[in-house]
């Protein structure tokens, strides 16, 4: 039996029914899933840091204390990308859907792939 | 406070080390080329990377390329001459604190020791919140 929090970058207030967030470092909050044995078993909401030049690895930060260990994104910088994978967050990528709730059944469904390094973008992340 | 210094003639930058050397506890690692500077990363907790704009082995920004896979944790500024435009292009996803001018001088060095005090902040932990 394994649980794995979900990370969502998320818009506003986040939550199951609310929107992805373009930005991975901007977004307003992460909205965290948890799932076990294919069910979401919990949703809880982690308020995102202020964004300054450089500070990639405040959200890798924030999110491992949180106890994230996986997370889906639009898209994202190698930097923080390489600091997710060194603190054993997988990082996911769907490119397409902005909202919150297919793109976490598809998660759940093992259907999202990871993302790979010639994925990564500049700016935004 | 580790700070790993890359650059082939450190003359250039004695104003900032000065600077940086005030602070208490700051231990300047040099480096003379990027595959010097990239080998002292490997495994080590470093608080700041400062490397010049262009290296005997490689452009300051390749070697940043090269950093993020090693130790993305490492905070990093860089040397050079680009616009602010140019800058955020061409190191758009490598984290870079920022770009340090030919000769930095003391008031870039507290420049990069309050914005790496501002991230240290941020990275204190946080409990999260059930979603309503």
């Amino acid at each position: 039996m394994t649980m794995v929090r979900l990370a969502i970058p998320s818009e506003g207030q986040g939550g199951l029914d609310g929107m992805r967030a373009g930005h991975f470092g901007h977004c307003d909050v992460f909205t965290c899933i948890d799932v076990e044995d294919g069910q979401i078993k919990q949703v809880s909401i982690l308020a995102n840091k202020e964004h300054v030049q450089g500070g990639c690895m405040v959200p890798v930060n924030l999110l491992a204390e949180a106890g994230v260990n996986a997370l889906v994104v639009g898209g994202i910088g190698m930097r923080p990308l390489m600091g997710f994978k060194q603190v054993g967050i997988e990082v996911y990528h769907d490119g397409v859907r902005p909202e919150i709730r297919p793109v976490v059944e598809d998660f759940v469904a093992g259907k999202l792939q990871h993302i790979s390094n010639d994925q990564v973008c500049g700016g935004g992340h | 406070m580790t700070i790993l210094f890359v650059a082939k003639d450190f003359s250039r930058f004695s104003r900032l080390v000065d600077r940086l050397r005030r602070e208490q506890d700051v231990e300047l690692v040099p480096a003379a080329t990027g595959a010097s500077g990239l080998e002292q990363l490997r495994g080590k907790r470093l608080d700041l990377v400062i490397v010049d704009e262009q290296l005997d082995d490689m452009s300051g920004i390749e070697f940043v390329k090269q950093l993020v896979k090693v130790n993305p944790l490492a905070n990093t500024a860089i040397v050079g001459s680009l616009e602010d435009e140019a800058f955020h292009e061409a190191t758009e996803g490598l984290g870079v604190l920022m770009q340090l001018p030919a000769h930095p001088d003391e008031k870039d060095g507290e420049a990069l020791l309050a914005v790496l005090a501002k991230i240290a902040i941020l990275m204190q932990p946080v409990a999260p919140k059930a979603a309503s």
